[in-house]
């Protein structure tokens, strides 16, 4: 079913009907975005039953100024950065940081299936800033436009491309031991 | 498993698992909101089973209000007349009639004067 579809199907006050094509539809897409943020299944797991709670209460007020997608992704995104905040607090809190904590997650992920390389890239990306992370996830592997990120992330594209090239700065720093391209 | 260009994989059948799940969220949701005002409804019934009780008892021990038919039926048995009056009662209030008094007595009823001659003459 097609975003213009679901809508129609909303509208027509089929709601159940029009969130259970959503699920089925964008369910696989925002588990992807919400994992690659918070390196965990168990926790992208609860995230996404939470994200589409939220969906289904925000639905009604759901107006169509911006794409179905870059609304669901805005959701996505804020449940994931908003789950990292309360991981920073709590690796405060155990005396630790949350670098450490990401790396240690990435290390002992059962589901993770790449090289080294793959396995330094994860980690690097894990240790940018939240803003950085975000712009780098949406274009490396998202590959969304500059313009669609600033209209998901409510930031400039200038500020969007700033960021973008001081984390690929960083990253290219962390695997210049690799032979990686992005 | 299934794999995408994270090197990272899921579950098998996670996904089909996750989107029976997440379907279920309207249906959880309508729960939820029961969930949400119960509290309120059990407050709002035990006022009303109070009230309701505290009523009924009140109707079992208060004394019942008189009908107006009741108060009828009891008038019978409340003396008119005063009984010190009856106590006090003598032969001697009773006054003997006159015959003047007897005669004219007869005459509002009906009697001619040959009648009364035939009465007095007997």
């Amino acid at each position: 079913m097609t975003e213009k579809e679901i809508l129609d199907v909303f509208n027509s006050g089929q709601h159940e009907r029009a969130f259970n094509a959503i699920v089925e539809s964008y369910s696989e897409r925002l588990y992807w975005v919400v994992r690659r943020f918070v390196n965990s299944h168990e926790d992208t797991d609860d995230l996404l039953q939470d994200i589409f709670v939220k969906i289904w209460t925000a639905l009604p007020s759901f107006r169509g100024e911006a794409q179905l997608y870059t609304w669901l992704y805005r959701i996505a995104l804020n449940e994931a950065l908003n789950f990292l905040s309360r991981q920073r607090v709590r690796a405060v809190l155990q005396f630790k940081s949350l670098d450490e904590e990401m790396e240690r997650r990435i290390d002992e992920d059962p589901y993770f299936n790449g090289d080294e390389a793959e396995r330094t890239l994860s980690k690097a990306i894990a240790r940018l800033p939240a803003k950085q992370k975000t712009v780098f996830l949406m274009r490396y592997y998202d590959d969304l436009p500059y313009e669609e990120i600033a209209r998901i992330t409510g930031t400039s594209v200038g500020s969007l491309k700033a960021s973008y090239h001081i984390a690929s700065e960083k990253i290219r720093e962390d695997l210049k031991n690799f032979t990686l391209d992005f | 498993m299934t794999e995408n260009e994270l090197h990272i994989s899921v579950p098998k059948g996670y996904f089909d698992n996750l989107k029976d799940r997440l379907s279920q969220i309207p249906v959880q949701q309508r729960v939820s909101l029961w969930e949400k005002v119960r509290p309120y409804v059990a407050l709002a019934a035990c006022f009303a089973i109070s009230v309701t009780a505290g009523t009924f008892l009140l109707n079992r021990t208060a004394p019942q209000a008189e009908s107006y038919y009741d108060y009828l039926a009891a008038a019978d048995m409340i003396p008119v007349t005063d009984p010190f009056d009856i106590l006090n009662a003598t032969d001697s209030s009773e006054e003997e009639l006159s015959s003047s008094e007897i005669v004219d007595y007869l005459i509002e009823t009906g009697f001619t004067e040959d009648q009364l001659v035939d009465v007095y003459s007997e």
